[in-house]
């Protein structure tokens, strides 16, 4: 990809081409995914956003408001601005859509969340959303509030997928689906599921590669090497010469006897 | 048994102690299970990740130059390492402030020699070549003893210097790259598992070839996200078990209702 994905570039490609976004935990999840031609990369840790943002300098990068970090429209925008500074394309934000519409009066893209929305859960239990025609009808209404207030994506986790296609053609939103099946304009998934790095794993997200288990070959060489430093320093065997700055011819004799001469404590 | 302060000193000239400077959690853990006797780190974003992964292992914790301009902040700094389980700290700054610390039971490494952080004033090179400046290196591990300093980082020192004055000190004289006849072997991580493409220090010693092991994992990680795209666009991700199917009389109603809500 030769230049960025626009959030209108993605707004265009709704109902022509599907999209592929990836949840990043660090720069080396984010270059692969330039490699890889993913479309979108997300990433809610604040810290290692300029690292990201310099490992995939041409991938549209989403930043992620955490919940519970902004408590007002006023924080909101200040925390969206800061995070379109360090080079945003866009920012989800997990809030109501009275918090989502002063960003987007103000010109910045925003990505919603609806479904199973993981912050959440104390209110309504770790469940997919959708199951019920009610259930259904209120996430419409939900989704058309963010419509309203601006938002120009929408993140459906958890939704039953036959409800998740029937929304996507009804909103003018992009509609990313993590566990809401193949019928939304964006399918999603987390780079740690995809290699397989975390301690346990979605039932909607598949991993093609096991790096848990290149996690523990990687300890074991590294314990392997520090044991070896460990043991050649025990054994007399580093530094070698090499290793070490020779003295000047005369120098080392002449401290040792002008330290010989200072007066002892 | 992790070693703390009066240990250590009383291991001096009994053997020689081995230091890792750590970057994360990864490599504490790998320095603890290698036996490695102290683990140092300046980085406050992960202080309490490496504190954790190395539980038994004797951690030095680094104040940052530029970080501290008095007394009083450094020894905050200090204190907050101690609160957050240190067992000593690392602090480059003259002996005038290692003494604020020290006087509050604070132990401290001090360093002298080649000192990074102070390159601008001296330069990137070896010390202690001139008779001269080996006696300033003494008056300096002298004043730092005198400060109440526990330990003393001497960096890229002749190793005739180095030994002579680690013989002299009752300090525990940690050697990065001055040589084997100090107290402690001390050495970056980083460079001993080869991780580093860019320049490795002539003193430093590789054993392995992690640089290469992270080019493949690069290539796995971008082949796996590449085989995440094409099963995306031709839609063989999600297959029906990564879906929630729903109920067909339920969603069968919603389709109703929207195909009535919207003429």
């Amino acid at each position: 990809m030769t230049r960025r994905l626009t959030m209108h570039d993605i707004q265009v490609a709704k109902g022509r081409q599907k999209l592929v976004q990836l949840n990043v935990n660090g720069p080396e999840q984010a270059r692969a995914a330039v490699v890889a031609g993913i479309d979108i990369i997300v990433n809610g840790e604040a810290a290692r956003w300029p690292a990201i943002r310099a490992a995939a300098p041409d991938t549209h990068l989403c930043l992620s408001l955490r919940y519970g970090d902004q408590a007002s429209a006023t924080e909101v925008l200040r925390a969206a601005f800061d995070a379109l500074a360090l080079g945003a394309d866009s920012i989800y934000c997990p809030l109501s859509p009275a918090m989502i519409e002063p960003l987007a009066r103000e010109g910045i893209p925003v990505c919603a969340h609806a479904g199973y929305v993981p912050q959440k859960t104390r209110m309504t239990g770790l469940r997919a959303a959708g199951k019920t025609a009610a259930e259904a009808q209120a996430l419409y209404r939900r989704i058309k509030e963010f419509e309203s207030a601006g938002a120009t994506m929408v993140e459906l986790e958890l939704v039953a997928a036959p409800v998740a296609a029937l929304l996507t053609p009804r909103t003018l939103m992009t509609t990313v689906s993590i566990g809401s099946g193949g019928g939304c304009d964006v399918i999603y998934l987390f780079g740690v599921d995809i290699l397989n790095e975390a301690p346990r794993r979605p039932r909607h997200a598949r991993a093609w590669d096991d790096f848990g288990a290149e996690a523990r070959r990687l300890h074991d060489a590294r314990v392997a090497a520090f044991s070896a430093f460990r043991t050649d320093v025990a054994t007399g065997r580093f530094p070698a010469p090499a290793e070490t700055v020779a003295a000047p011819p005369g120098v080392a004799d002449a401290f040792t006897e002008w330290l010989d001469r200072q007066p002892q404590d | 048994m992790k070693l703390e302060v009066h240990h250590i000193r009383a291991l001096k000239g009994v053997r020689q102690l081995t230091e890792l400077n750590v970057t994360g959690p990864d490599q504490a853990h790998a320095a603890q299970a290698a036996g490695i006797d102290i683990i140092v780190s300046g980085r406050l974003d992960q202080r309490d990740a490496i504190r954790a992964a190395a539980p038994g292992t004797h951690f030095c914790f680094g104040l940052i130059y530029g970080h501290h301009v008095n007394t009083d902040q450094a020894l905050r700094a200090a204190f907050d390492a101690l609160d957050a389980g240190a067992d000593s700290i690392y602090c480059c700054l003259s002996p005038r402030i290692i003494e604020g610390l020290a006087r509050e039971g604070v132990p401290v490494v001090g360093h002298v020699g080649l000192v990074p952080q102070k390159a601008r004033l001296t330069g990137f090179r070896a010390f202690g070549k001139t008779l001269e400046e080996a006696q300033r290196l003494w008056r300096e591990v002298c004043d730092l003893e005198q400060a109440g300093a526990v330990a003393v980082e001497m960096e890229v020192v002749v190793e005739p210097v180095a030994a002579a004055i680690s013989s002299r000190t009752a300090m525990t004289v940690i050697s990065m790259g001055s040589g084997g006849r100090c107290d402690v072997q001390y050495l970056f991580a980083v460079d001993v598992l080869g991780e580093t493409t860019a320049r490795m220090p002539r003193h430093a010693r590789a054993y392995a070839d992690f640089a290469a092991e992270y080019a493949r994992l690069h290539d796995r990680r971008a082949a796996a996200f590449a085989a995440f795209r094409a099963a995306a666009l031709d839609a063989s991700y999600p297959a029906a078990p990564e879906v929630v199917a729903g109920n067909p009389a339920e969603t069968g109603a919603f389709r109703a209702w929207l195909e009535g809500s919207r003429p």
